[in-house]
């Protein structure tokens, strides 16, 4: 077997660099996921919504409340109050999400009951603002109600309407016909529609309507007839309003999708996939160098190797190499992978620069940190010390990294909107393999990574492809030199 | 062949070298023994031809190739055998040696072939499954003796490679150095058992505090145990021929500083009181006369005695 062959086998089979590739490769892929996952659903409300309706019934009004999420489901335990005429009534939604109240009116031709609400997240209760709800008690009840902008739970970017119905004495409607036009002219309501959906619906209550879009018409505006049996057109009530007229209601959008770009595509690697990159590529190129190089070194287990014909400098070399080689393939592989996840979700691969540039930095990163152990093993003398100077090197360079700065820049009383604040975060972003990612991450976001991004313009300070490209050489080969000589001239 | 040229290592500057102006060389099919007290700079030397240790001057070659310029070529044919072996602990022995193997560029498969056949010589066959963490420090030994091996150097270091074994290991070890230096290895041995080194060294090199003290050369050796004669005779000097005559009859005559050693004794012990009557027979003023027997061990201990 060739020396190289059984190196990169013991460094590619060690349990260690197992257990460390699947944990960059399966925590980036989470993540990737999570996001991709969660950045259509992130606009759905978390808050509970109440859709309202009424009926008259002699001298009581019965107020009809559905409680209900972003989703249009029933929500329970939400406390509806109703204010009218100096009193006070109250109703707790149940399982079903209604929260009903009975109390009795004074008939004049136009009532206002004033409606708010409270409920509890995360053990906080929260009351809602009162709004006046008015009612023509002319009309004995108020028909259909249509709440647009419910998600639907199958596609969070899918958007529908909540068609409520509080008819007679509380009764659900009769057949009712719903007819979704859609258009593509972005002014007012259009003269010609370019398709439309229906749907047809008896004795209904509470009715969650998701037209069937087609994805080259997300972009589209939609508007909603409801007609009855024979055909003719009902009166739509908006909502609180309550008001009777007879329109055609613009639903606008029926989707929250908005199409992947590029730039937000890496915003979302920067947003947290960088993060884990950052701090396990180091874990991993530290404890490699230590167990594989480090370790045999101080124990004597390398003379064991360097008895056989080969040069101090060759061992080292192949040892180094097999080392940097498990880096590349953790990083390379978590960004193959979690491109292909947002693949998935977005249809949209990252660019080859892209790749290349992510794949490139967190090797730079791991293999300075990789080469600097290997530097440490010829200065130390005992397993012990050894051990503890890669753990030392990991907290201070990397895991506390972005806050020394931090402390330095607040013991100086630097500003953070100062040009000082901006080139001391650079310059610690130099100090560290650990920062090579930042100011990679500030070349292509325009944005300074540490301590939540500060707008510049790399250019300005240097950040340029060429003194990046320069410093991640350094970064590999001056460590490495360095411990290649000393491997070589001391014992 | 091994030549130590004036070689000095100095670990650090605050204590005295470790090796000082070491001259040794082994040639093929010799054994050299090395023998001192602790820290007398064995192991360092042993190390520094091994390729481990640089050298901080001198010059050591092994079949003409410096270790350190060309180290490749040096190292390819010398086997060490460490006091205390040392492996990457999670390997199996199979693929280590094949590891190993690889260095030396030869073909695969008789080289599988030689692996198999130093394992089965070394008697761990049955232990191949066995990770090397999970070896006693005797099979590890054993092992660094298969590993050593591999390329059938010709030029082999033991470093108390007896230490540590069981009676049977020794003996192996004991039969395996006499079957290398028959096939014209070079041998260097250093061992704390001066029994061993007196049995199987053709030359042995006593040195201390880093300094070569003295090589015992074949003859010194061969009498090194056996019976001799110191004797003291006043005026020994006007009668050297006659003395000689006398004692020619009974052995090897030696006129050292002052004195006669009378070596390779053709004479039983019981008969040795015939020597002196002859002597005195002869008219010779006898000063001193007495039959001693040295070993290596007292030798060393006498010659480390008087350093000190």
């Amino acid at each position: 077997m060739k020396p190289i062959s059984y190196e990169i086998k013991r460094t590619m089979m060690s349990r260690f660099v197992i257990m460390l590739i699947i944990a960059i490769v399966g925590l980036s892929s989470l993540l990737a996921y999570e996001n991709a996952s969660s950045s259509n659903s992130s606009n759905v409300p978390t808050v509970p919504e109440v859709a309202y309706g009424y009926f008259l019934n002699n001298n009581n009004l019965t107020m009809v409340a559905y409680v209900h999420n972003g989703y249009g489901n029933p929500v329970r335990n939400v406390v509806l109050y109703y204010q009218y005429n100096g009193s006070e009534y109250r109703a707790i939604s149940s399982s079903s999400g209604y929260a009903n109240a009975t109390f009795p009116i004074k008939y004049i031709n136009q009532i206002q009951v004033q409606v708010n609400y409270t409920y509890t997240s995360f053990g906080n209760k929260i009351e809602t603002p009162s709004v006046a709800y008015t009612i023509n008690t002319q009309i004995k009840y108020s028909g259909l109600e249509i709440y647009p902008g419910i998600f639907n739970v199958q596609n969070s970017s899918r958007m529908g309407i909540l068609a409520m119905y509080v008819g007679e004495n509380g009764s659900s409607s009769p057949y009712l016909s719903f007819i979704f036009f859609a258009s593509n002219s972005s002014k007012g309501i259009p003269k010609t529609f370019n398709y439309a959906y229906y749907y047809n619906f008896t004795s209904i209550s509470i009715e969650k309507i998701y037209p069937q879009l087609q994805m080259d018409n997300i972009n589209d505006t939609f508007y909603l007839e409801v007609k009855n049996s024979t055909g003719s057109l009902l009166g739509i009530y908006s909502g609180l309003e309550g008001g009777k007229y007879f329109t055609i209601m613009g639903l606008s959008k029926l989707s929250s999708y908005t199409p992947m770009t590029q730039t937000r595509l890496q915003d979302l690697v920067f947003s947290g996939i960088s993060s884990i990159l950052g701090l396990f590529i180091p874990i991993l190129a530290i404890f490699t160098a230590y167990l594989t190089y480090g370790k045999d070194r101080t124990s004597g287990v390398l003379e064991s190797v360097l008895k056989r014909p080969v040069t101090r400098g060759e061992l080292i070399t192949t040892r180094f190499l097999s080392n940097a080689l498990a880096i590349f393939i953790a990083g390379a592989l978590a960004m193959i992978v979690v491109d292909l996840i947002y693949y998935h979700y977005f249809k949209l691969y990252f660019t080859e620069t892209f790749l290349i540039e992510l794949i490139w930095t967190y090797f730079v990163e791991g293999v300075a940190f990789l080469a600097i152990v290997y530097m440490i093993s010829h200065i130390v003398k005992s397993q012990g010390a050894l051990l503890g100077a890669a753990i030392g090197i990991f907290i201070v360079m990397d895991l506390f990294w972005e806050i020394i700065p931090m402390a330095v820049i607040y013991a100086l009383g630097i500003s953070s909107s100062s040009s000082a604040y901006v080139v001391l975060n650079i310059l610690f972003d130099y100090i560290s393999p650990a920062g090579y990612s930042n100011l990679f991450e500030a070349l292509i976001t325009n944005k300074l990574g540490s301590f939540g991004g500060v707008s510049i313009n790399p250019s300005t300070y240097g950040i340029t492809y060429l003194p990046l490209v320069i410093a991640g050489i350094f970064w590999i080969l001056i460590p490495y030199i360095i411990a290649y000589i000393l491997a070589k001239y001391r014992d | 062949m091994i030549e130590i040229d004036n070689v000095t290592k100095i670990y650090s500057r605050r204590d005295p070298p470790a090796v000082k102006n070491l001259m040794l060389n082994i040639e093929n099919g010799e054994i050299l023994g090395l023998v001192g007290l602790n820290g007398a700079g064995k192991t360092t030397t042993i190390r520094m031809i091994a390729g481990i240790l640089l050298p901080t001057s001198g010059k050591i070659s092994v079949d003409g190739f410096d270790v350190i310029k060309e180290k490749v070529k040096a190292s390819y044919n010398v086997g060490w055998i460490p006091e205390i072996p040392n492996f990457e602990p999670n390997a199996k022995p199979l693929s280590l040696m094949r590891y190993y193997a690889g260095f030396y560029r030869n073909n695969e498969k008789e080289m599988d072939k030689r692996i198999k056949e130093l394992l089965d010589m070394v008697g761990l066959s049955n232990d191949l499954n066995k990770k090397l963490r999970e070896y006693s420090q005797g099979m590890k030994k054993r092992f660094s003796i298969a590993e050593s091996l591999i390329n059938d150097p010709k030029n082999v270091l033991f470093d108390e490679t007896l230490n540590g074994l069981d009676p049977e290991g020794v003996k192996f070890v004991r039969d395996l150095i006499i079957d290398l230096k028959s096939k014209q290895k070079s041998i260097l041995l250093s061992s704390h058992i001066l029994t061993e080194i007196e049995n199987l060294a053709d030359r042995v090199a006593i040195i201390s505090h880093g300094k070569l003290i003295k090589i015992l050369g074949k003859s010194e050796l061969r009498n090194l145990g056996k019976l001799k004669i110191y004797i003291e005779i006043m005026n020994g000097n006007d009668f050297r021929e006659n003395i000689k005559n006398i004692l020619s009859k009974y052995g090897t005559v030696e006129y050292l500083d002052g004195h006669i050693m009378l070596t390779d004794l053709n004479v039983k012990e019981t008969e040795i009181p015939e020597i002196l009557n002859d002597l005195i027979a002869n008219r010779l003023k006898v000063r001193k006369f007495e039959p001693v027997g040295e070993s290596l061990e007292e030798y060393f201990f006498k010659l480390i005695g008087e350093r000190q």
